[in-house]
């Protein structure tokens, strides 16, 4: 910059001036910074889904200490528990001769069934103790509705009931959600979709996600996501 | 009472107030008999399908505290940009095991924690609205979205957290009951008969836990 004549200077203080009204054009290189509006919902970071829990997800522990990181970076943090009652529509077990991952078809629609797991109460349905997000604002459960099941943390599987995430949210102003957690291809991805859909803007945040992949279901997960301008963002792209 | 029990319904709610170690004996700004509600929440839970609770949760050095003030004591008022504020000892400080919910609380059908007071430079008693009486904390949302219209309080302290949060869900639209054997108060100047002023001026319900069905 010493070198610059003066004029050259003034050009480019100029451009620089452009460059820091044009976000758009900025943001290929620029990290996110989260604002007032903005908020990471953490989703299902809970010991069922963690290796040893009731229903693994490969490497779901790999995300806790990425979301712990992030966590600080956002002022407002949201936090869903999976929380089932005993012998929930959504477990095999409460089907006779059904086995898990199996579906059934139910009132709402196919549902996947799964082993028993996230019951009301139990450890298994603990958040993670190596989540540290002291400063998240509320803990919201779904699917503890004995007859539907919810993987949305917005919408339950009946399409019709809201959890009251949606109302929670527009009231406090917050409009862009950042989803992490488990599982990308169920939780992470129902949520996201039924965000967008609500009218908020929404990102996942990849590396703080790993998916179940039932079937396809990740790559079906990824599709549903991007095809309906769902953001799909690593954790580098959040500033620290 | 000579009515019939109340049988809580689809549209009601029990709401949980600030069962938290720190209003316990013990804790960092004990309720007297703040520990005698828990049995009683315990038992009324279960005769209610929706179940909230919420935590009182302040960041260190939060404005409310009478360390963050030079000279100030406990219990004594500063004037804040928002209006007179009573200055408490440092409690319910976030993840610390005195903002932990008491250990005998058994709500596992609980289906939202809510948290307040989290600001820096803002209170907030009401689990609806901030003390700067304009940030609202998003339950009137949430509970409206969900439907539920009758909101029935319990928890600590009687005059200051339980109250605030009944008299603003009154403002808010529900309708408003407090169950007064499982509140208890802090009592500090008449703060106690004055909440109840307040509360019954305003429409709240005065209940007591044999009104419940169990």
């Amino acid at each position: 910059m010493a070198t610059l004549r003066r004029r050259d200077f003034l050009t480019t203080a100029a451009a620089a001036t452009i460059l820091a009204v044009a976000p758009r054009w900025v943001s290929a290189q620029t990290r996110i910074k989260p604002a007032d509006d903005d908020v990471l919902a953490v989703i299902d970071a809970q010991n069922c889904f963690l290796p040893g829990g009731t229903l693994p997800v490969p490497e779901g522990d790999k995300i806790i200490p990425i979301i712990n990181r992030l966590a600080p970076a956002f002022r407002n943090v949201v936090i869903t528990q999976d929380w089932h009652t005993k012998s929930h529509i959504s477990f095999a077990s409460s089907h006779s001769g059904k086995k898990p991952f199996e579906t059934v078809a139910l009132p709402y629609g196919t549902q996947v069934l799964w082993p028993d797991h996230c019951i009301q109460g139990t450890p298994d349905a603990d958040l993670a103790k190596e989540l540290r997000i002291a400063h998240a604002q509320i803990v919201i459960r779904k699917g503890y509705r004995q007859h539907v099941d919810s993987y949305s943390a917005f919408l339950e599987a009946d399409r019709k009931t809201m959890t009251g995430l949606t109302g929670y949210l527009k009231e406090r102003g917050l409009k862009n959600v950042y989803v992490v957690g488990l599982a990308t291809d169920f939780c992470v991805a129902w949520s996201a979709l039924d965000a967008k859909r609500a009218g908020f803007k929404a990102s996942v945040i990849e590396d703080a996600t790993r998916g179940i992949d039932a079937g396809g279901s990740l790559g079906k997960a990824w599709a549903d996501m991007t095809g309906a301008g769902v953001g799909r963002i690593q954790s580098s792209a959040i500033a620290l | 009472m000579a009515s019939a029990p109340i049988v809580p319904g689809e549209r009601d709610v029990l709401v949980i107030v600030d069962v938290q170690n720190g209003f316990m004996p013990g804790g960092s700004l004990p309720v007297p008999e703040g520990d005698r509600v828990v049995p009683v929440v315990n038992r009324l839970a279960r005769a209610f399908r929706h179940v909230i609770v919420t935590q009182d949760w302040h960041t260190p050095g939060h404005v409310s505290f009478a360390s963050s003030h030079r000279g100030k004591k406990p219990f004594d008022t500063i004037e804040l940009p928002y209006g007179p504020q009573i200055l408490w000892p440092d409690h319910c400080v976030q993840g610390t095991v005195d903002a932990d919910l008491h250990k005998d609380l058994a709500v596992p059908h609980a289906s939202l924690i809510i948290r307040k007071g989290y600001r820096p430079q803002v209170d907030s008693y009401s689990a609806f609205l901030e003390a700067d009486r304009t940030t609202m904390t998003g339950l009137s949302g949430y509970l409206r979205e969900r439907g539920l219209a009758h909101a029935y309080f319990v928890g600590l302290a009687t005059d200051f957290c339980v109250a605030w949060s009944a008299l603003d869900a009154k403002r808010a639209g529900f309708q408003a009951s407090v169950i007064e054997d499982a509140t208890r108060a802090i009592d500090t100047a008449g703060s106690r008969a004055r909440a109840w002023a307040d509360m019954t001026a305003a429409g709240v319900a005065r209940l007591t836990s044999s009104d419940i069905a169990l």
